[in-house]
């Protein structure tokens, strides 16, 4: 649609061009851009059009905009015979580029004169006024992507003229360019800009009528350096070269070239350099750009051939825009810690000395203050906490100041049993301060159980706590499977119960009292943690299974009760009896070194998985926290001893141990 | 019956027999009191004598040369007279003095003319043209100068942009370079041969690549 149009007015203004040769040609102010930027070129502009003087010099190639523009210079021209303005406004939208613009020349002090009688020379006539005489444009353009690549835009212009003094009249006139920008190679663009496309009639107040002249303008730039894809040279500085053709209409008889380059050496600072070769000559124009806060100041310094002694220096000001991105902070709050990170806190070792390696910093937390902002125009901000870290400075370790910060190391020896060590910081000598502790427990290990054992820690507290022991020749056969004589001491242990030394009769006919188990399986049995055969036998030296040991220790848990429920390990058949307790037991983490396996439930119960599943409990959980806190020991406030003890001829209860 | 001329500084006057007329033009142009000439100027007299002339003589300052007057036209008689060693800078006077065979004298007189061959050359009074405003499709206007000294000089018109608008080049020997008053003229076209619109259109007067001093003018063109 856009190509039938242009093609439909450059066609029409060839037909009007003749037809209308007969009326003067006036001049487009807008014709040539006076700002300094296109003038250190040489003129090229149409492929540079990418600020808002693109308003009249090519609005096609201002799509790709990111901000509000602004163009601005005013200077004499010409000998200071004319003044000069330019301002150009561009808006971009989602709905393509807008802009506005105007261009102003006026000239006063042309001098009436008349014939001298006497001589027949020409004198000044002061009887009448100079004249003067006002030219100016203001141009609406609007421009938008046709497609990737292709561009087209356009603006409308309204001039205005007006002659005062001994001349006095005035006129106006409408005419529109049209422009397209095109980019075939990613390095390259072409341009055109078919100016006064429209040929705009001037009709003066006084009758007498005059056309707008104008150029069909063609024009390419090369983006010959560059860090990106569009570059013909991949280079960290760039450079950019372009060559403009002003093709004449509407009676005017110059053919225009202009050639220039843009160099950026830095990212902020353009050196620009171009010949123009119009109707006045060819002249060397050199130019250069600094960019600063979004405002770009552009000097050039070309000479006009034909205009000797003319100002060479051109100055314009021009607002790009630049978007910033500004981050504050505001301490809303700091919170001292100590984080160790070795040794483990309730950790067991077998070494004599311990490394220690800890941070002892502050997190500072903060009101971060991000502002986005456009210069000039906008600015948007988001406030959110973040964390940062300082050291703590006096540090203290176990109550003895050191030099260090930040993260401590130091070494300890330990002692057998208990140890504790703890870290004390402060963000100042009298401010906010941060502690930490951390524990570790010494054991000097059985000759079979290693320090690597799976379960040397159930094992190391169990027997710290006096829950089991080990054998007199400093083994603890972890492997072995724990008969139910050992379980239930170890269940019983665990108990705040102190027994009686002297133990009356157990009940079962194969455990008497002289048996080292007795008062253990005596108490077990009246707390029901066991029961004893329908023989009236206990069996106490029967190694227990896995499946037993697991029921027992659930029932030490009191745990309740689960039936009916999918069968907890995949080897367990749905109605296995003692699916009840090993699903509860599962699922209260007891069982947790039995994670991804099968439960094996005739499999032996080893002492070592005895101590881990006790270790699990409840109760002994509790024991080890105030242990590890504390010290302590002990199983707490013993209960008063029961007397678990039949009468004679009474029928001993019998339960069916499983 | 014989009459003097006499000449009153600053201007030119004659007391002239009845049958009796001298007029001058020196390089082409007709000198008046304070103009310009070149150092080495060609006077070009006219005398108009209802009879022969008997005697003539020049006088360029205190250097006396006879003149020799050719018959143009009845009662008109031509005289031509070369400086040709050059005149120093300053003021100088001509003076002319013919008797013809009716034994009547005149003495013309023309002062004070100057010569300016060391300094550049600049422009007296104002560079103006006349009509202004004009109208190209009716008129031409003539764009007067004074020249201090012979030139080659170029016109330059332009419009309000500095575009180059029309160009015209003048040798130093020709009326537009000549030292004195030159007058051109421009028909309100560009160098393309179309008529500009209205406006303002400021001329440059340059010669040796620089304005000659006062050679800026401004033309106005309004079409009626």
């Amino acid at each position: 649609m856009i190509r039938r149009i242009v093609i439909l007015m450059v066609l029409g203004s060839c037909f009007l061009s003749p037809a209308l040769a007969a009326d003067g040609i006036s001049l487009d102010p807008s014709r040539t851009l006076f700002a300094a930027r296109p003038v250190g070129m040489g003129g090229v502009s149409l492929g540079f059009s990418d600020d808002a003087g693109g308003v009249f010099s090519n609005p096609s190639a201002m799509i790709d905009l990111e901000f509000p523009q602004l163009v601005g210079a005013s200077r004499k021209l010409l000998l200071d015979q004319t003044q000069y303005t330019l301002f150009c406004w561009a808006l971009p939208t989602d709905y393509g580029t807008f802009g506005f613009g105007f261009t102003g020349m006026n000239i006063a002090g042309s001098l009436p004169t008349k014939l001298d009688p006497a001589t027949n020379r020409i004198i000044l006539d002061p009887s009448r006024e100079a004249t003067s005489y006002d030219n100016r444009v203001i141009a609406f353009s609007y421009s938008r992507k046709v497609r990737e690549g292709l561009s087209a835009g356009g603006n409308l212009k309204f001039f205005n003229q007006a002659l005062r003094g001994a001349a006095g009249s005035s006129a106006n006139a409408m005419t529109v360019d049209l422009s397209t920008t095109y980019h075939p190679l990613p390095w390259l663009t072409a341009a055109a800009n078919l100016q006064n496309i429209l040929e705009g009639n001037l009709k003066w107040s006084n009758g007498a009528s005059d056309k707008i002249g104008g150029f069909y303008k063609l024009g390419c730039r090369l983006n010959i350096l560059g860090a990106t894809e569009e570059s013909l040279v991949s280079h960290r500085q760039k450079l950019y070269g372009g060559l403009d053709l002003d093709i004449p209409h509407s009676a005017l008889s110059s053919t225009n070239y202009h050639l220039g380059v843009e160099y950026f050496p830095l990212e902020k600072i353009a050196l620009r350099a171009g010949f123009n070769m119009d109707q006045n000559g060819t002249g060397l124009c050199l130019g250069v750009g600094l960019i600063n806060g979004g405002f770009r100041f552009d000097y050039a310094f070309a000479e006009r051939p034909g205009i000797p002694g003319d100002t060479p220096h051109y100055f314009s000001l021009s607002y790009l825009g630049e978007r910033t991105v500004s981050v504050s902070h505001e301490l809303k709050e700091k919170r001292p810690y100590i984080k160790f990170i070795q040794p483990r806190d309730r950790s067991v070792t077998d070494k004599s000395f311990v490394s220690i390696t800890a941070e002892a910093k502050a997190e500072r937390i903060l009101d971060t203050k991000t502002v986005w902002a456009v210069t000039a125009i906008s600015e948007t901000f988001e406030v959110k906490e973040t964390l940062a870290y300082e050291d703590l400075t006096p540090v203290y370790i176990n109550g003895v100041i050191t030099d260090q910060v930040g993260t401590i190391e130091s070494s300890s020896p330990l002692g057998v049993g208990r140890n504790v060590f703890e870290i004390l910081g402060y963000t100042t000598p009298e401010g906010q301060a941060g502690s930490g502790e951390v524990k570790v427990l010494r054991i000097v290990p059985f000759s079979d159980t290693p320090i690597s054992h799976w379960a040397i820690d159930p094992i190391a507290l169990s027997v710290t706590l006096g829950l089991v022991t080990g054998y007199p020749d400093n083994t603890f056969k972890p492997e072995k499977g724990i008969t139910r004589a050992e379980l239930v001491t170890l269940l019983v242990r665990s108990m705040p119960v102190k027994l009686a030394e002297s133990v009356p009769s157990t009940g079962f006919r194969d455990v008497p009292t002289t048996h080292w188990a007795a008062k253990f399986i005596a108490y077990g049995s009246y707390r029901k943690l066991v029961t004893g055969y329908p023989d009236g036998t206990f069996k106490p030296n029967k190694v227990l299974t896995r499946a037993e040991g697991v029921t027992i220790l659930s029932r030490y848990a009191q745990l309740v009760e689960k039936e009916g429920l999918p069968a907890p390990f995949p080897d367990l058949k749905a109605d296995f009896w003692a699916n009840k307790y090993i699903t509860p037991a599962k699922e209260a983490g007891m069982l947790k070194y039995l994670e991804g396996k099968n439960f094996e439930p005739s499999k032996p119960f080893p002492r070592a998985e005895a101590c881990e599943v006790l270790y699990r409990t409840p109760t002994v959980q509790r024991r080890v926290d105030r242990f590890w806190e504390t010290g302590v020991v002990s199983a707490g406030t013993p209960e008063t001893q029961p007397q678990p003890q039949p009468a004679e001829g009474t029928e001993v209860p019998t339960y069916e141990a499983r | 019956m014989s009459l003097l001329i006499v000449l009153a500084a600053g201007a030119f006057s004659l007391a002239q027999a009845s049958s009796l007329d001298i007029s001058i033009k020196i390089n082409g142009i007709k000198p008046y009191p304070g103009d310009p000439i070149s150092a080495t100027p060609r006077i070009e007299v006219t005398l108009t004598s209802s009879s022969a002339v008997q005697s003539a003589k020049i006088s360029v300052d205190s250097t006396s040369s006879n003149l020799n007057f050719a018959a143009t036209d009845i009662y008109r008689y031509l005289a031509t007279h070369e400086v040709t060693a050059a005149l120093t800078d300053g003021n100088h006077a001509i003076t002319i003095e013919v008797t013809n065979v009716s034994n009547e004298a005149l003495t013309f007189e023309a002062m004070p003319l100057y010569v300016q061959s060391a300094a550049e050359v600049i422009i007296q009074g104002f560079a103006l043209n006349y009509p202004n405003p004009f109208d190209p499709g009716v008129q031409s206007t003539r764009i007067g100068y004074t020249l201090s000294k012979p030139a080659n000089v170029k016109l330059n018109i332009f419009d309000l942009a500095g575009n180059l608008v029309r160009k015209i080049s003048f040798a130093a020997d020709q009326e537009g370079g000549r030292a004195g008053y030159n007058e051109v003229s421009w028909d309100g076209r560009y160098d393309g041969g179309n008529y500009v619109g209205n406006g303002i259109y400021p001329f440059l007067i340059i010669a040796n690549r620089k304005v000659v001093p006062n050679g800026i003018g401004k033309i106005t063109v309004f079409k009626q």
